[in-house]
This record gives C-alpha cells, structure tokens and sequence, in this order.
C-alpha cells in the first residue's frame, strides 16, 4: 500500500539572518526548485524566485505588478504590505510617467558632474577621521555622512541647511529604535522642510532635483503637488538607507577578510570590478523582498505561476548561480563577467545606481590610498547588526589604523 | 491648476522635428545603443517590442523607424547608462537626450 507522501509548504524566512551570510536553504532550492513554494508569516503563500536565469525573466515579464503588491491581503513578511505612492510600488504607466521626471537628476552625465562633490565629501570624512585618530566607527565617519552629503546635494539642499537635513534624517539611520510616533514626526517635519526648498526653487531654478520635481508640477503638468512631495521623499529615504548599508557592508566584508583589503590596497585600479563583486555578493536585504503580484498565468523556469499569486526572490541566491558564474561563492575582486542583479532589472532597476557605484568606489579609493592599513578594531563576530527586516547592516562597525 | 486624469505626456520630440520645418512624415528615427549599456532591461520595459538584449544587452529590434513614438523617447531618458540615443536618420540630428 502506497500512502502520498506531500512535502508541506515550508516556513518563510527560513531562519535568523546572521552578519552577511546566506541562509544555506537559498542555494539547496536554487539547485532543486528555483521558484518554489513557501508560506510567508503573513498573507498565505507565495513563490520565492531563487534562480538567476529565473529572476530576470521575472524580473523583466510586465505581467507582474508593483501596485498589486500594496493590497492588504498580499502574502508578506511584513505586518503591513508595501506602501503605494512611490516608485517600487508603481506600474506603468504611473511609474513611466514619474520615473522620468526624476530621471534627469541621475544620468551619468549629472553622476559624473557631482564626482568631485562626492571627492570632497569623502576627503573631508577621511581628514575627520585621521584628526580623531583609532578607533572609529566607520558607520558614522563614512557609511553615513557620504549618502547624506549627497542626497543633499542630489536634491539641492543649500549648504548652510544640511543640519538640518541631518537633524531629520537622523531619526531614519539611527540604530536605537524611535517610537513609530517619532518616525512618523521626523518625517512630516522632513516633508515639510523639502517642501520648503522645492519652493525656494521656484523662480531661482537649479540643476537639482528640486527644481526638477517643481518643474514637472508646476510648468509641465506632468505630476500632481502629492506626487511631487511622496516622490521627493521616497527618493531621499531609498538613496540614503541602501547607500548607507552597502557602505558599512562592504567595508564590513573587506575587513573581516584582511586579504582582500589588502589586496585592494596593492592593486587600487581593482575598486571598481570590486565594488561590482560586492554588489553581487552582499545580500542587502535581509530577507527576500520587492513582491509582485501575478496578473495573469505566468511560466518561469518550467513552474506555472497563476494570476493573483504574489512572487518574491531573494536576488543574493540568484546572484550565486553556478549556471551563471564561475565559482559563485568565491570573492574574486577582479571578477570581469559579472552580470550580477544587484542593481534590480527591467522598470525598477535602481534609480540611485550610477550614484550608488561612485560613492562606493570613492569611499573605497579613499581609504586603500589613505588607510592601507585598517582594520577592524574588534572581532568581525562581535561586530552588532542592526536588528530588522529591511537592510542588513552593522549597527557600528569599529575600524582602526 | 489644471491638475485632470488626463496624464498624456508632452510629445517633446515630435515637436523637434515639426518645430524646424520639416517633413515630419519623410523622416525616420535611427535608434542607436552605445557600448555603454549595462544590460539593465529598461528601455525593453519602457518600449516593449522596440529593444531586445542579445547577450545581456540591448539593442533595437529595428533600427529606423517612423517617428512620433514616445516610449522610444521615455526608453532613451531612463536608460541607467545613457546608452540610447535616437536620431533623425537623414541629418544625423541628435533627437534624444533632450538635455
């Protein structure tokens, strides 16, 4: 007698998140079942995408929705579900239309324009951390200031106000919780204060964000005043977290590994294929996330996904794929082919990229010419993570010289 | 403000072409994807049927086409890399970007 034996569903996430690394269960299903089953803590089922050739099909197939993501019965590892009214939670053609507002503001041609101010911004750092002498911590001399610096300076917030910018966003990078109360103050303060400078804008017209965004409002008609301050914000709150992370991540990386640091430290003209292989390698996100909701019946790699299925990936694991990269889990600094999906693909592939990959180079050539020989001044197992579901990063990360 | 559900972009470009005079109808678009593409998928997403990736990156699915489509245009502002530039095929003129 035969009895079916059915493999229940298994629990998502699949356990702690520990420092940077990735939970073993990613790779075992990227090897067996790259779209798979799991039920999530809240909202039921969904499809965890673990494959890279598979996420970018996702990744790039329009038939799955942003927007649907936000309704509130989405499968989610979240209490709430993505809030609608910024760019991650939009559709075409509401994303087409606000995407390219911003757009301008994060060319290359403006990246490259802002260089030197990064450079600066940077250089300062560095100067700030030699006069205070070891130990530091990097969080706050560096992985802070260098994305605050340049949101500032992205959006067009006047020199003598950056204080104040700093007095906002600090509530958002800091590690000792805030009450949802005093968040939710910080933040109506902030979306009035950028509602000033916008209209300073108006009248004095800037290569700014600002001015782009009052712009499009005021004499394009291409946004509406809600538009104009949710997108004001979303953008400054996604660049400032993500750049901050990735920036004590990777120092955090480099560190714990001396020789790579070193290695760096030999061979300066590596930073920029470096930066792409910790772009590969670090899992920011401390769990799989950016869901999407199915539109209608879906085939990826083989599985057949039904219309009102939620779908998320964990982007670190598909990033690892041997069917794509050689020796995956090896940190080769100099790796040449690397198409990692760190950056997203298709409408959302991220906004803040070009600027994203010039702090990071930046912040990376400044410290191998400067500080060839940091390092961390405790054990990398007693670095403190920040605690949470969003991005991964150290809560202080203490380097000396 | 008029602030209405009528959300239909401007047609910046189009106006390029009528504003010098020219034979809009006569004129075709040359879509060119530099070397500095990075494969993000972009512009196939804002321009469906108009780029395709081969190798990981992109390239238009037909390089001259009439003008007047504004998702060519929106493909071009968006892309990551500033890989796209669409020209007026004849003269060479640099249709996109606008800036």
């Amino acid at each position: 007698m035969t009895t079916e034996v059915t493999t229940p569903v298994p629990q998502y996430p699949f356990g702690a998140v520990v420092a940077l690394e990735l939970h073993p269960r990613y790779e075992e299903l990227r090897r067996t079942e790259p779209v798979t089953r799991v039920r999530m803590p809240y909202g039921g089922e969904a499809w965890l995408i673990t494959g890279y050739p598979e996420l970018k099909q996702f990744l790039a197939d329009p038939r799955f929705s942003s927007l649907k993501a936000t309704e509130p019965d989405t499968a989610r590892v979240t209490p709430l579900p993505l809030r609608p009214g910024n760019l991650l939670s939009m559709d075409p053609p509401e994303h087409t239309r606000i995407r390219r507002v911003v757009a301008g503001a994060f060319t290359m041609r403006r990246v490259e324009q802002l260089k030197s101010r990064i450079k600066q911004v940077v250089d300062t750092q560095l100067n700030s951390m030699e006069q205070h002498g070891p130990p530091v911590d990097a969080v706050e001399y560096l992985a802070v200031p260098v994305p605050v610096m340049m949101i500032c300076e992205l959006f067009g917030i006047p020199y003598a106000q950056r204080h104040r910018f700093r007095g906002f966003s600090d509530i958002f990078v800091a590690t000792t919780a805030f009450s949802a109360e005093d968040i939710d103050k910080s933040r109506d303060e902030l979306e009035n204060y950028l509602a000033e400078v916008v209209e300073q804008r108006r009248g004095q017209p800037a290569e700014d964000l600002a001015t782009a965004l009052l712009q499009a409002f005021e004499v394009e008609n291409r946004l509406t005043a809600n538009e104009m301050m949710r997108t004001g914000i979303g953008i400054l709150m996604a660049g400032h977290e993500t750049s901050l992370s990735m920036i004590s991540n990777v120092l955090y990386l480099l560190l714990s590994r001396p020789e790579l640091y070193a290695q760096l430290c030999a061979d300066p003209e590596l930073v920029p294929t470096a930066v792409e292989e910790m772009l590969r390698l670090i899992p920011l996100r401390s769990v799989g996330s950016f869901p999407r909701v199915a539109t209608e019946d879906v085939e990826i790699g083989g599985v057949l996904i039904h219309a009102g299925d939620t779908v998320i990936f964990q982007r670190a694991a598909a990033d690892r794929d041997e069917r794509i990269f050689d020796d995956p889990d090896q940190v080769d600094l100099s790796r040449r082919e690397n198409p990692h999906l760190g950056f997203g693909h298709g409408a959302h592939h991220c906004l803040g990229a070009p600027i994203a990959r010039m702090e990071l180079r930046l912040v990376l050539e400044g410290l191998v010419r400067r500080f060839p020989d940091l390092r961390l001044a405790v054990p990398a197992e007693e670095v403190p993570w920040k605690p949470g579901l969003i991005a991964r990063c150290p809560a202080e990360l203490s380097v000396a010289w | 403000m008029e602030t209405g559900t009528d959300r239909t972009l401007p047609g910046r470009a189009v106006r390029c072409l009528v504003g010098g005079g020219d034979n809009v109808t006569e004129r075709l678009w040359r879509i060119e994807v530099s070397d500095a593409c990075i494969g993000s998928g972009m512009c196939l997403a804002t321009a469906p049927g108009r780029f395709q990736l081969v190798g990981g990156y992109s390239e238009p699915v037909v390089a001259d086409l009439a003008p007047g489509d504004e998702s060519v245009i929106a493909a071009a502002e968006l892309c990551p890399a500033g890989a796209i530039v669409v020209r007026d095929r004849d003269t060479g003129r640099k249709v996109t970007p606008t800036d």
